[in-house]
């Protein structure tokens, strides 16, 4: 029988399938199923400052039309704050009493100062890892690119003085110099690097004329952005790979481990087949295995790698000269 | 008798003017311009008047009533009435004018009206003659009769404030107060503003000819913590009072201080109130908090024969306004007297006594029929900034208990407190007391702080330095986890275009780090709801942290009410006076309909 065991922050996971961020991660029961169902660990759904803030905004406006004096709201901001950040808390300390995998917390901001409160609030309720999933749109018109990325570093760097769990990094392919900047991130002394997150994308209404969101969940397809980095970057890169959007089926994750990646987050997969899924992709890997005579996933991790691919040029390549060609 | 044909025939003999040319010019009609001072007709500023009926009230000769006006918008402060003038009435004395608050009635130089109808002589004036503002005659800039300002209250100056807890205020003497309440017109305006309706010119008249005692009795018709009011109340009678349109209010709350201060003790009070309590009537009421608005109910119950009883978590009854306000606002003998008082005729209190620890909410709905709920907000809002929890971080509203409760807290000598209500304020003044240097860091700017101008004022005299668009980053400690400085970002100010408070945006970069030696904590506070059983949870209407309830402050549970900041939106004091004033109404409506 395969080892579908792997190696991930310092825990040893039972296979390489992690929970990503999501709202099917925000509940015990939700959890608890998708651990029945054989995943390894998971990342809770992000705490957003972005999201409190918005709450508080919309509470405080809803106060005032219904005549309330909006100083009395003064600092009401910061009791939402606290009630997100009491609830996550309990949730965490929930989840302790009631899954036996790891489980990460996960953190989004806009200020810099709140990575580290939240960081610290989710350590002290004894989370297994910190996440960050940092995501810096690079449509601040006042930044320069070089301050953009440096905010990446010194944010970390800052979580990382305050805490001592492990912590990992997701991040999107946003940069100017993606390579540099994932190999930068991995020698600082994060234990991770998640490739790439999933953001909201706008889009129009055309009847109704306003905006919406489009493509919420990721497609089998979506899997080659991170295929590509993570086959390029594993060999080079100081600390784990794990292979986040597009992983859909077994197929998927098998990909993402020989492009050198030590584990895969699904989400979209899970909203379409339910916490199944996770069962019926661990099959497919372990079938695939057995076929292929692999005892453990470190028999295969990173074979079609960079370093270990016959024309490493291809994933180099942009255009699509030879796809064309070769289908003449 | 001749007939005398001349006498006949004489009259037509202008007939032989007819078609002749006139010898006299008629020039057409033209209105004759009256002197300018001249005291025609009245015109009123419909916008300005705020209908306080003094112009109705002085009229020598009746000419004056007040009448509502259609389609007219009326905001605080403002009657909806206006003055309609009698003109075959008036006589022109302009003492309406000169005796207008807020300066909108003038005379006109327009004399000149003619009609068959007697009823059209009575004339509203700004709205049947609004061409009247550009004729205006007789104004009462300069004549007024009226002193629009106040007799000043004499305070301890701030240096010496500093070295000690005793009163700021030092309050009015007899011949200050009697001057003070002889400006105010007894228009009324203020009662509609005060939570509980208190009957202002009533008590301020009683003062003003030299009745203390039956000023003190009024008083206490529907506030039975008199005293408190006219030392901390937020005092909104004063901002509608007609005078703050062109001068000084008058000093309401000085002048109430003045009245109950004249009694010594809770004796005097009861022989001054001689208060009507009526026979048990074999009803029970729980009160939950001896705060304001607790108290306050108990007392109008047990005026009513209800069997009362208070519980009370703590050792001294009047929740924030024994344990938030410092004693240099509100002394503990002034309260322990008006508490006294209420003890005395028969209110009960069970001190140390937390509902949910030693006594059970359920056991409480057994042994009585209504319950009211006055615990007010005591649970603080968290800074949600790295270091909070270390040693020197606490929060305000602990640290004034404890220093109300005459314990010794270490703060060393610097101190920053966060925040921008009166809480803060209270807390910065208190520590300077203490000795330390003193920042307040708040995160808009100083117009935009919700506590007090008087108390920011006081503060700031006292030598607190408030730095306005301040956001606290981060508590830096050392290496035994204390308290050694804070980092703060400066902010700017963003406006938000739906209208609403502009809001602070942290400036990148621009960071700061204060040494200090105690970080205080007062952004606000929310309730502690964790005493009531679940069951009763479920069925409460709780909304943005406050109990949802109706006039009678009746919460979704019938018997269940609720008042203070639990309940209502204003924080103080007043407010949860107010409460339960209103509640003892509906309590007693709920019981005694049941009886029936």
């Amino acid at each position: 029988m395969a080892d579908l065991s792997t190696n991930y922050l310092g825990y040893k996971l039972k296979n390489p399938i992690i929970a990503s961020s999501s709202t099917l991660t925000d509940n015990v029961d939700s959890i608890k199923k998708l651990e029945e169902n054989g995943v390894a660990a998971v990342v809770l759904r992000s705490i957003f400052e972005e999201e409190i803030f918005l709450e508080a905004d919309h509470e405080i406006k809803q106060a005032v039309k219904e005549g309330y004096d909006e100083a009395l709201f003064d600092y009401f901001d910061a009791r939402v704050k606290q009630h997100n950040v009491d609830e996550y808390l309990d949730l965490l300390l929930e989840l302790k009493r009631h899954v036996n995998i790891p489980v990460l917390g996960s953190i989004n901001c806009m200020s810099d100062h709140e990575w580290i409160y939240f960081a610290k609030q989710m350590e002290s309720v004894g989370v297994d890892a910190i996440e960050l999933n940092m995501f810096l749109l690079p449509s601040n018109f006042n930044r320069t690119c070089e301050e953009n990325e440096k905010l990446y570093f010194s944010i970390v760097q800052k979580v990382l003085d305050q805490v001592s769990v492990p912590v990992t990094l997701k991040i999107s392919h946003y940069f100017s110099n993606l390579a540099t900047m994932i190999i930068n991130l991995s020698k600082t002394d994060i234990k991770g690097l998640v490739l790439f997150n999933k953001f909201f994308a706008p889009d129009f209404d055309i009847e109704d004329e306003k905006l919406i969101s489009t493509y919420v969940l990721s497609n089998p397809q979506d899997i080659s952005l991170p295929l590509r980095w993570i086959a390029m970057l594993s060999d080079r890169v100081e600390c784990d790979l794990v292979a986040s959007t597009g992983v859909h089926d077994g197929a998927g994750v098998i990909k993402q481990l020989l492009a050198g990646a030590t584990a895969v987050q699904i989400a979209s997969t899970l909203y379409k087949h339910g916490p199944e899924q996770i069962g019926v992709m661990l099959k497919e890997l372990e079938d695939w295995m057995n076929r292929k005579g692999y005892e453990s996933l470190a028999d295969f991790k990173g074979k079609l790698s960079y370093k270990n691919v016959k024309d490493p040029a291809l994933y180099e390549r942009v255009q699509f000269m030879k796809y064309f060609g070769s289908h003449k | 008798m001749a007939l005398n044909l001349k006498g006949i025939i004489s009259p037509y003999n202008a007939l032989k003017q007819a078609g002749r040319k006139p010898h006299t010019v008629q020039y057409p009609y033209k209105k004759k311009e009256a002197a300018d001072r001249y005291r025609g007709f009245h015109f009123n500023d419909i916008q300005e008047c705020i209908g306080c009926g003094t112009c109705s009230t002085i009229c020598q000769n009746h000419a004056i009533d007040m009448i509502e006006i259609e389609g007219l918008e009326v905001g605080p402060g403002d009657s909806g009435l206006r003055p309609r003038v009698d003109n075959g009435r008036c006589c022109w004395c302009a003492l309406c004018v000169d005796s207008c608050p807020t300066g909108s009635l003038s005379l006109t130089k327009d004399y000149l009206y003619v009609s068959e109808d007697p009823n059209s002589f009575l004339l509203i004036p700004g709205i049947d003659n609004p061409d009247g503002q550009n004729r205006k005659s007789w104004i009462s800039n300069g004549n007024s009769l009226l002193d629009y300002k106040r007799i000043p209250m004499r305070e301890l100056e701030g240096q010496e404030r500093v070295k000690s807890f005793a009163e700021v205020v030092l309050g009015y003497n007899e011949e200050e107060a009697r001057t003070e309440a002889a400006r105010c017109l007894g228009c009324g305006i203020c009662t509609e503003n005060c939570p509980v309706h208190m009957h202002i010119p009533e008590y301020i008249n009683a003062i003003a000819r030299g009745d203390d005692k039956m000023a003190v009795k009024i008083i206490y018709d529907n506030n039975p913590l008199g005293e408190t009011c006219g030392k901390v109340c937020t005092r909104r009678c004063e901002e509608i009072c007609a005078f703050t349109k062109r001068g000084e209010p008058i000093a309401i709350r000085w002048l109430k201080r003045y009245a109950t201060e004249t009694v010594e003790n809770e004796k005097m009070i009861e022989e001054i109130v001689n208060p009507t309590i009526l026979p048990p009537n074999g009803h029970s009421v729980a009160i939950i908090g001896a705060g304001p608005g607790g108290l306050t109910a108990a007392y109008y119950l047990a005026m009513r024969g209800f069997n009362v009883m208070v519980y009370e978590a703590k050792e001294h009854a009047g929740g924030m306004i024994m344990y938030g306000i410092p004693k240099y606002r509100l002394p503990l003998d002034s309260l322990d007297k008006q508490i006294e008082y209420l003890q005395s005729i028969g209110v009960e209190i069970k001190f140390n006594t937390k509902v949910g620890k030693d006594i059970s909410f359920d056991e409480i709905r057994q042994h009585h029929e209504a319950v009211y709920i006055g615990i007010g907000f005591e649970v603080p809002y968290k800074l949600g900034i790295t270091g909070e929890d270390a040693s020197g971080s606490i929060q305000a509203i602990n640290f004034l208990r404890e220093i109300n409760r005459e314990k010794h807290i270490e703060i060393g000598d610097k101190v920053v407190v966060i925040g921008g209500g009166n809480v803060a304020i209270d807390a910065a003044r208190v520590s300077r007391r203490l000795g330390a240097e003193v920042t307040i860091l708040y995160r808009r700017r100083v117009e935009d702080m919700p506590a007090d101008w008087e108390e920011i004022e006081g503060a700031e005299d006292e030598g607190v330095i408030i730095h306005p668009q301040a956001i606290p980053l981060e508590i830096i400690t050392d290496e035994n986890n204390k308290v050694k400085a804070i980092k703060y970002a400066n902010a700017e100010m963003i406006p938000d275009p739906k209208g609403g408070r502009p809001r602070p945006k942290i400036i990148e970069g621009d960071e700061h780090i204060l040494e200090v030696t105690t970080v205080i904590g007062a952004i606000g506070q929310e309730a502690d709801y964790s005493f009531l059983p679940d069951d009763i949870k479920e069925k409460l209407e709780i909304n943005r942290g406050r109990i949802v309830v109706n006039e009678d402050r009746q919460t979704s549970i019938p018997w269940l009410f609720a008042g203070g900041d639990i309940a209502n939106r204003r924080a103080d004091a007043i407010g949860a006076i107010a409460d339960g004033f209103n509640a003892v109404k509906g309590i007693e409506k709920f019981i005694l309909k049941e009886d029936k």
